[in-house]
């Protein structure tokens, strides 16, 4: 009983219901809840948990395997640095991060269609008030529509699924989808499809990312960056191993939906002179990689994809944030040499950044050596050519950003004459230590990548279908 | 040609959906003719389990679900998780509105003497109607949700009948608070007596009596009164004038 998963659920619920009238221990709440989720998480037998007493396909049913498990302990764990990292904002936003938690819980747990359309409901309604945080309401507007568009599709792709197979049980749903004729389960596919493309950035429908991702705060910005884009990058691995059936047509929407995503993303970045910005079109492309590798059939790269990119905009998103809110700006004229007043920083910082990349000993170039690898597999050789040239790219705007950011030239000159520009307060001494241990996580799992994925690997019943990439190379 | 390719667009996506629609569902027959495998037979037959039986209003008794609506026994006992996650979505949106409007200054109408008289007479009633269909939400069409926004329209229609509104929304927010939480502890409730979450752990009683169908009409209870403080917290939200750089 203790040891239910059902707690990741109720207890942030709980506590964001209780939070509305204890406004004095709210922020403690959050914290006791995630770190109750930690222990809940390590704690709850993996398997399916009936919800109600009515077993599936009647009653609703949460699947808590190790795919779930990977993806929930990467969001606890981010979260909760995440917060005490932007303790204060995130103080006026407490009750809507508790509830965003049960809902983001119950969107990597659920195995069932509609509970699922309810959670992504609940989280986008929460991703919307807290891009309120960013100050400018007409990008929330933008957003807000765009969001609750797709929303619509995928409720009336879960419509018609009901009607076609009559169950909406997600775990082994595929198998019922496939077996109807191709005309019928075109149209509910590419609607399930629609309704997540807007939280998967993906083209033509990312242009609320730029602006929201664009102008984010130290709050706002690894939220969205770091916990929402991963937990909708799961949820959709999730759909496409046991919902979506691909036919030519869906596959190869979606496939040049996230080709064009990622390149597009990442040309975008390139041209950006504004640090936040070339982050915002990072993340759309990076988003545009991954979702690449799960309609591939490639989960496996796409999970390192996901933890790799997830780790490194917590990190890349919390310091540019915070310089930004120091500096007042966050084109590349204000910030040039700002590392050479927080070294600290400007190391994680690079750290990140590094990994992002995909350089050699950091978790992004194993997941990226993985994604390649697995692709060509596939026998598509193309594919893997646009990711290498793309990844060009991604490199040349990286190193141009962390030239520019440790560059001491003029501003070294000056500052070591003590004239300009004045060295400011960025964090406190608990915000470093935050960001430098994100930053160590991050550079551990790239030192010994094989080590954190037989850990990852070990107890894996319901993983056994995935296929790990690159396994020969590496063992 | 903006317009036009919308246009088109949504026709395109209209005539795909109804196609799709037509195909899938069956609206021409009654559920007892309908493919006898399909799940939404066993919700109408309250005979999830298996147990069987006929249904008898006024003598059965003891059956799974236990309520008389359909409805009530799918949205709150078979599936009552989602309404969990409606009506946290219901709280979110409430505070959101809090959390944009609610810094904002409290406008004040000025109502006629009709209206003023009316209001204290309607809406009084109106809250007890309110209060009314949520208990009966197991036997009788209705529930907490549109018991609650009755209570709700009848705070609003008290403060379009009055100069001045109480600004103290404290025992609003404390209603909605408590209810919600007695909501997650009435699923742990189940959880620790019957097993899972938010499973029925009271006696179901006979078919159509006020006090049967287990936890149902608790749930229905909270959930009105949930909807109800809600709502009439948003509408009060709403009456504040937004200050918005």
């Amino acid at each position: 009983m203790m040891g239910s998963i059902i707690w990741l659920i109720a207890l942030p619920l709980l506590a964001a219901f209780v939070s509305v009238v204890a406004q004095t221990y709210q922020y403690g709440l959050l914290v006791v809840t995630l770190l109750m989720n930690l222990l809940v998480l390590f704690a709850a037998p993996q398997g399916l948990t009936i919800i109600g007493g009515y077993e599936p396909p009647f009653g609703i049913s949460l699947l808590f395997d190790q795919y779930a498990l990977i993806a929930l302990l990467l969001i606890q764990v981010l979260l909760l640095l995440i917060i005490v990292l932007a303790r204060p904002l995130a103080k006026n936003y407490t009750p809507v991060i508790l509830v965003m938690l049960a809902g983001l819980n119950g969107m990597l747990l659920t195995n069932d269609l509609f509970n699922l359309f309810v959670m992504i409901e609940i989280v986008s309604i929460a991703a919307f008030i807290l891009s309120t945080a960013n100050g400018k309401l007409t990008h929330t507007f933008h957003y807000l529509i765009l969001a609750t568009v797709s929303g619509v599709f995928f409720l009336l792709g879960t419509v018609l699924v009901y009607a076609y197979t009559g169950i909406l049980v997600v775990q082994g749903l595929m198998m019922r989808l496939a077996s109807l004729p191709v005309a019928l389960s075109l149209i509910p596919m590419m609607l399930l499809i629609f309704g997540m493309a807007v939280e998967l950035k993906l083209v033509p429908v990312s242009s609320w990312a730029k602006n929201i991702y664009g102008q984010a705060n130290l709050l706002t910005g690894p939220i969205f960056a770091a916990v929402l884009a991963p937990a909708f990058g799961f949820v959709f691995g999730r759909m496409m191993n046991e919902v979506i059936v691909l036919h030519s047509l869906t596959g190869y929407t979606l496939l040049v939906m996230a080709i064009s995503t990622f390149v597009l993303g990442e040309l975008a970045a390139y041209r950006q002179t504004d640090l936040l910005k070339t982050l915002a079109f990072s993340s759309i492309g990076q988003s545009g990689l991954a979702v690449m590798m799960f309609t591939l059939g490639a989960p496996w790269a796409g999970i390192l994809l996901l933890i790799n990119n997830a780790l490194a905009k917590s990190i890349l998103y919390g310091v540019a944030t915070g310089v930004t809110a120091a500096y007042g700006n966050a084109s590349m004229g204000v910030l040039k040499g700002v590392f050479y007043h927080h070294r600290l920083l400007g190391v994680a910082f690079s750290l990140a950044s590094l990994s992002l990349v995909g350089i050699p000993l950091f978790l992004g170039f194993f997941a990226k050596v993985s994604a390649v690898m697995a692709i060509f597999s596939t026998g598509l050789i193309w594919v893997p050519v646009i990711i290498l040239l793309t990844a060009i790219v991604e490199g040349a705007y990286v190193m141009r950003w962390l030239l520019q950011l440790w560059s001491p030239a003029f501003e070294g000159y000056l500052a070591s004459k003590k004239e300009l520009p004045q060295k400011r307060n960025v964090f406190s001494a608990q915000q470093i230590l935050v960001v430098g241990v994100l930053a160590v996580i991050l550079f551990t799992m790239g030192l010994m990548p094989q080590r954190f994925v037989d850990a990852l690997q070990k107890t894996q019943p319901a993983m056994a279908q995935y296929e790990m990439v690159g396994q020969g190379e590496q063992q | 040609m903006k317009k036009l390719v919308s246009l088109f667009l949504i026709l395109v996506l209209a005539f795909f959906l109804t196609t799709a629609l037509d195909q899938g569902l069956d609206f021409w027959h009654s559920p007892s003719q309908l493919d006898a495998f399909r799940m939404s037979n066993a919700f109408v037959q309250n005979d999830v389990l298996g147990e069987g039986g006929a249904l008898v209003f006024g003598e059965s008794k003891n059956l799974e679900s236990g309520s008389a609506n359909i409805v009530t026994s799918i949205v709150v006992d078979y599936r009552s998780f989602d309404t969990l996650g409606e009506i946290t979505v219901l709280f979110l949106s409430a505070l959101g509105v809090g959390l944009l409007m609610g810094s904002g200054v409290r406008t004040t109408l000025r109502s006629g003497f009709i209206l003023k008289t009316a209001a204290k007479m309607v809406a009084p009633l109106m809250l007890l109607t309110g209060i009314y269909i949520f208990t009966h939400g197991h036997l009788t069409p209705g529930g907490g949700f549109p018991g609650g926004s009755m209570m709700a329209t009848a705070f609003l229609l008290h403060y379009f009948g009055s100069d001045t509104v109480k600004s103290n929304l404290k025992p609003l927010k404390w209603i909605e608070s408590t209810a919600g939480a007695l909501y997650i502890l009435l699923g742990l409730a189940g959880l620790f007596v019957a097993g899972s979450f938010l499973q029925n752990f009271l006696p179901t009683g006979t078919l159509g009596h006020l006090v049967s169908a287990g936890i149902i009409p608790l749930v229905y209870v909270l959930v009105g009164l949930k909807v109800g403080s809600e709502v009439s917290g948003i509408v009060a939200d709403f009456s504040k004038t937004e200050v918005v750089s």
